[in-house]
């Protein structure tokens, strides 16, 4: 039996290091992770690198192998009891003989991806936080990034300053970078946007990296975010023009507003979601940016006019 | 015959004064029926929002009014 464990070991050794073309193990990876992600109901998901998710594996304990799995551990769980399932049918080990671990590698080095939970220092101080929804890169100036979220998520709702701290929000809090700019939220008037964007220094990890390509949601339409509460959920557009009221502590009007629900019943977004780009399925364009639900039904400000404010600011966006 | 999308603008901006009416739009279910959906968080909200779509002759079949929480910073 302790054979099959090194076999396994071996196999998993070689799907990590790959090489020019596909192995063998990698394909059986790839294969295993695509359907998990199709069975916990990501069908169709490219965001995911999948011979790739595997950061680690050896033989601890009393012989049992281990797996270390690079990922949101809410997304993450499923995945990898599905792909232990796989694993142990196809070597023939039993349940107990293999561990999963989910180790967000990101983390310890201050390195994020998109979907990573952010905040103006005054929120970390709370421990609350938003999502970091996606990157800008400067085309002029090397190492320039920025990072894309909501207004209150980034400048605490017209309370932060230009060049106020941002925090990744978990134990250490490590500090990201500062407040770049926002657009006021008028508690008076009409809103078309909650965005802010701040500066980022650290390094960049994931696939969901910059904005490629913006256009209109369309009605009806498969739509995908990740979120730093809820990880990636899939939903369908359900209104191009929403109108709403939303409590910033008085009630503040947003008008045409892609309005999203979940396509399994559960929620699209939770708190702690907002800032979260959302990408249309067919073609991964961004279509919204995320920043107020109801419980049931998801709000997010229209992609192209979260492009034309980033334009407006001087970022373009492809 | 007014569109949905007029009657959308038209009543909007008065719809969004009524207290208790959180939101309003054309909206497209499961079954793929569209309709101009405006959302309420209780029974007196409802009541006046119909008041008001009956005074102003709006009431038509593809409008409905659902009782919906308040929208919260996500």
């Amino acid at each position: 039996m302790m054979n099959s464990l090194y076999k396994a070991k071996h196999f998993l050794e070689e799907a990590m290091l790959g090489g020019a073309s596909m192995n063998r193990a990698q394909s059986f990876v790839n294969e295993s992770l695509q359907k998990a992600f199709s069975i916990n109901g990501f069908s169709g998901n490219s965001y995911y690198a999948t011979d790739d998710a595997i950061i680690g594996v050896g033989l601890v304990g009393n012989g049992q192998l281990e797996i270390a799995f690079d990922g949101e551990s809410r997304l993450f769980g499923n995945i990898c009891e599905c792909f232990r399932n796989d694993l142990c049918r196809k070597s023939g080990l039993r349940d107990h003989q293999v561990l999963t671990s989910i180790r967000n590698r990101a983390f310890p080095f201050w390195s994020i991806k998109a979907g990573a939970p952010i905040g103006h220092r005054s929120l970390a101080s709370r421990g609350e936080y938003g999502t970091l929804g996606c990157f800008l890169f400067d085309r002029d100036v090397a190492n320039r990034n920025f990072i894309i979220s909501n207004n209150h998520v980034l400048a605490n709702s017209n309370q932060g300053n230009i060049g106020d701290d941002l925090y990744l929000v978990q134990n250490e809090r490590p500090w990201i970078g500062q407040l770049e700019d926002f657009v006021p939220i008028n508690p008076n008037g009409s809103n078309r946007l909650d965005l802010a964007i701040g500066t980022f220094e650290g390094n960049i990890e994931g696939k969901y990296r910059a904005i490629r390509g913006v256009r209109n949601a369309k009605l009806g339409e498969i739509v995908t975010k990740v979120g730093a509460t809820t990880g990636m959920t899939v939903g369908r557009v359900r209104s191009l023009n929403y109108t709403i009221k939303v409590d910033f502590g008085t009630q503040v009007v947003f008008q045409d507003q892609l309005q999203i629900i979940s396509s399994n019943g559960a929620s699209f977004s939770q708190p702690g979601d907002s800032g979260s780009g959302i990408y249309a399925n067919s073609d991964g364009s961004f279509v919204g940016l995320l920043f107020a639900g109801n419980g049931t039904e998801t709000n997010a400000n229209r992609g192209p006019t979260v492009a034309a404010q980033l334009k407006e600011w001087g970022y373009g966006v492809r | 015959m007014k569109t949905l999308e007029q009657i959308r603008k038209e009543i909007e901006i008065p719809l969004m004064l009524i207290k208790g009416v959180t939101g309003l739009g054309i909206v497209s279910n499961d079954q793929g029926e569209i309709y101009l959906e405006i959302a309420v968080e209780n029974a007196e909200a409802d009541d006046a929002v119909w008041k008001y779509l009956d005074e102003g002759e709006f009431s038509t079949r593809k409008l409905r009014v659902v009782h919906r929480p308040k929208n919260k910073l996500h």
